[in-house]
């Protein structure tokens, strides 16, 4: 009962300023008749949703990509596909890095050039290589992706305490013990915050690599709905990316508490 | 005295062994740059790529000479535009954070929808920002603003909401205004996550700014590079991909210069992990 009266406290303030946010915009589009090509009224902006995910919509791939849906999940697999290109480069380099100084020396201006390129840019090249196909929003989604995981499991291996990996020493545990038992351990709260940030980029670099050249996916039809001032769709889209971007934060905080119940972060929660 | 004598000998010392030291990485990344290079051309060489997928270094090293003038004057727009935007859009973000810190209601009613909305991929509606305002660099500042906006929101209300309860009690129980609480107190404990989002931000703000202009501009290095791509003129375009790296770097060590200096205190800084 407590439970439920706090949740009510903590969730209804913001539902209620959202609310407001809704119909005062709703009143202010109706009022000052405002076309629907600069600014839609939610209430428009709301049927293209139903329309967009009505059964209808949803036609095979062969065909001119419409309908929310099928666009959404088009943009998913290739922001997901790049993610776990990212998150296992962000890994695997992390480690080694972690591991030897010199390495790191080596392979961080390369990383450093990767990172501070802004992607968009480089994302031409990738479509001229492989064409209209998923893998240059795969590519475009890692590079976005892999950097904060990297950094973080950099941080997360080197960070352990150091009275710990002593006593670690003592009992005579082998160097793959202190990595499986101390140094993974002890990452796994930095993975899970960088995971939660790459979630969000991942969607942005598919997004990107859609918007540079693409035949479906919600940027293209993000795209394709502003150039033509069907401006409802294009909002239409945003929200449906909003909610993917949400959907999968909240997946990852769920994994992150199941698995880090003993980290102090989760505890502060209850 | 003789205590304070090591000090101020040390203080000099000190200042020339960081800048020894901060040469010294400098150094690393320019020779690491450099090799980069070297491995660019051998591999082009060695397999033989041609030009049209991939040019080698030197051909595009070649290419950027003669462009290299005007290359920098269309980088010059695209860095106005996403410096604008994200002056703007992490301007009004911290004004926004500091605003809402101080009411309770507020902050719990609009920072749970500040969250949810820096998830949205903003970036995806600036043709649409490009058909209602045209092919001038307005577009182009607003989409930077706009994707700045929210990271710098979120993290700078994190940021002032973890300052340590203890010190805050502190502060309070010696009779300190809001006004000095936050100040000296909350706008210290926000810097990390302020710099984190900042970093992010300067990105993100270029990303924005050369969608906007993929989509319709009359000057930046993204038309430059969407132009060459619908040439297929690989060297161009790799030239225009190449001068937009140098640049990058540079910023990316300006800003980690800025933050090692601003937060030397902070573990983050301390740990001498990459940033």
């Amino acid at each position: 009962m407590t439970g439920i009266r706090r949740f009510a406290g903590e969730a209804s303030p913001p539902f209620l300023a959202a609310a407001a946010i809704i119909a005062f915009s709703e009143i202010f589009v109706k009022v000052t008749n405002q076309p629907a090509y600069i600014l839609p009224a939610p209430s428009a902006v709301f049927k293209r949703l139903v329309d967009g995910f009505a059964p209808s919509t949803v036609i095979p791939s062969d065909a001119l990509p419409i309908g929310l849906a099928y666009n959404a999940q088009v943009t998913l697999i290739e922001a997901l596909l790049g993610l776990a290109m990212g998150v296992t480069l962000g890994v695997v380099l992390g480690v080694i890095m972690a591991h030897s100084r010199r390495i790191e020396r080596l392979v961080y201006p390369i990383v450093v050039t990767i990172r501070s390129t802004p992607n968009i840019a480089i994302a031409p090249v990738f479509i001229i290589w492989f064409g209209f196909t998923i893998m240059p929003k795969a590519i475009v989604a890692m590079l976005t992706t892999f950097y904060p995981m990297l950094v973080n499991c950099i941080t997360g291996m080197r960070s352990v305490d150091a009275q710990t990996l002593e006593f670690f020493r003592t009992v005579n545990a082998s160097p793959r013990e202190i990595f499986i038992h101390l140094r993974v351990h002890n990452t796994l709260p930095y993975f899970f915050a960088a995971l939660r940030l790459s979630v969000s980029l991942s969607l942005i670099g598919a997004v990107v690599g859609e918007l540079v050249g693409s035949r479906a996916g919600l940027g293209r039809l993000i795209a394709q709905a502003s150039i033509n001032l069907r401006t409802d769709e294009a909002f239409a889209g945003i929200l449906v990316l909003a909610v993917m971007g949400i959907a999968m934060t909240e997946l990852v905080s769920l994994v992150q508490g199941r698995v880090l119940f003993w980290h102090e972060s989760q505890r502060a929660k209850t | 005295m003789a205590s304070a004598g090591t000090q101020v000998a040390a203080g000099p010392m000190k200042l020339i062994l960081g800048a020894l030291r901060a040469v010294q990485n400098l150094l690393g990344l320019v020779g690491g740059l450099i090799a980069l290079l070297i491995l660019w051309e051998v591999l082009v060489r060695v397999t033989e790529t041609p030009t049209f997928i991939f040019p080698s270094a030197s051909q595009t090293i070649e290419r950027l000479q003669e462009q290299i003038w005007s290359y920098l004057y269309e980088i010059s727009w695209t860095f106005a535009a996403a410096g604008i935007g994200l002056v703007i859009g992490s301007g009004v973000g911290i004004i926004g954070a500091v605003l809402m810190a101080q009411w309770r209601v507020v902050e719990k009613s609009l920072f749970p929808l500040a969250v949810f909305l820096k998830l949205v991929p903003f970036i995806a509606i600036a043709p649409l920002l490009v058909v209602w305002i045209g092919y001038n660099l307005w577009p182009k500042i607003i989409i930077a603003a706009l994707i700045t906006f929210f990271p710098v929101l979120v993290n700078a209300i994190a940021g002032l909401r973890a300052a340590d309860p203890l010190a805050v009690e502190f502060f309070q129980s010696v009779g300190a205004s809001k006004v000095e609480i936050m100040t000296r107190l909350r706008w210290h404990s926000s810097l990390p996550y302020l710099y984190a989002a900042l970093k992010l931000a300067v990105n993100l703000s270029l990303v924005g700014a050369i969608a906007g202009e993929y989509y319709g501009a009359e000057h930046g290095i993204g038309k430059v590079i969407e132009e060459t791509a619908l040439r297929l003129d690989m060297r161009g375009m790799f030239a225009a991909i190449l001068m937009l790296a140098a640049v990058g770097v540079t910023l990316t060590l300006i800003t980690n210069a800025i933050e090692r200096r601003a937060l030397y205190w902070h573990e983050s800084v301390r740990s001498g992990a990459p940033q």
